[in-house]
């Protein structure tokens, strides 16, 4: 077998490391709620999966009632290469005037939400970050 | 005409009449930024620099017997909110060719806060993994 290639001490898996391809998702899946009731931001995030595969879907802060940003796929990673078991996410949602990458993981049972926002229509808002936390609601 | 939006905090503009069509202000990024862990596996240094009002990112992973230099690339940047220039996070990412890093950071307490998110794209088996890095300045 050839050499692995790699950018960083990181990439590398240990001496008995056994191919595992695939990151199981299983771990992220459930109905996920903001720590802040009050958050201008995401207020639930439900992680399922469909075909072996994450599926997104975010529902932001609006009134009377929060705005479904619908479903996307979510591609996840696991906190190592010698893991399969999924601890984050990324997905994209492209909303015509605004794009926002979610860039998550999973510490300590908190969901940890990165979202980075860049708008594509003349209504010169900056583009911006924020950070969100969630909880795992109980069935 | 209304802003479009997709929660609250896309808004925030518009309820308070203001408008902040001009760029956005990279300098609180740009510098030397040293791994707080001097053993990491994974990014050891790196280099944002301000190129004309772009922020370019040039990363060194570690490796042994020295960094591996990633090269230069563009970045994203993002400010706290829609009324604000002053960028307190970016994105980038790198085409290894075998491998695809997405970087996506952002400034804490003058802490540079770096999440990798790692897809490889060989035949080696290897999983994404996520990683995250702490830089000082």
């Amino acid at each position: 077998m050839s050499e692995l290639r790699f950018t960083r001490a990181e990439d590398l898996p240990k001496a008995d490391h056994k191919r595992t391809g695939a990151v199981n998702p299983a771990p992220l899946v459930g109905t996920w709620l903001n720590t802040d009731k009050a958050t201008p931001g995401i207020v639930k995030l439900i992680l399922s999966v469909r075909d072996g595969a994450l599926v997104v879907r975010a529902f932001g802060a609006c009134k009377p009632s929060p705005c479904d940003w619908g479903e996307v796929d979510g591609l996840v990673y696991s906190d190592g290469v010698d893991s399969n078991e999924g601890m984050a996410f990324t997905a994209s949602y492209r909303f015509g005037f605004l794009e926002t990458i979610l860039a998550v993981y999973l510490k300590s049972g908190i969901l940890v939400l990165d979202s980075f926002n860049a708008f594509k229509d003349d209504s010169g808002r900056s583009d911006y970050f924020s950070r969100e936390f969630f909880y795992q609601q109980e069935l | 005409m209304a802003l479009k939006y997709t929660r609250a905090r896309d808004r925030s503009a518009l309820e308070t009449g203001q408008r902040h069509p001009a760029p956005m202000e990279p300098s609180g990024l740009v510098g030397n930024w040293v791994n707080t862990d001097k053993a990491t596996r994974g990014i050891f240094r790196l280099v944002l620099t301000d190129v004309n009002g772009t922020l370019m990112v040039r990363a060194f992973g570690a490796c042994s017997p020295e960094p591996f230099d990633w090269g230069e690339v563009t970045t994203s940047i993002y400010s706290l909110g829609v009324d604000s220039q002053q960028a307190v996070g970016f994105k980038a990412s790198y085409d290894f060719h075998f491998m695809e890093t997405m970087l996506a950071a952002y400034l804490n307490k003058r802490i540079l806060v770096v999440d990798s998110y790692n897809t490889f794209k060989d035949q080696s088996g290897r999983p994404r993994y996520f990683w995250r890095d702490h830089f000082h300045q």
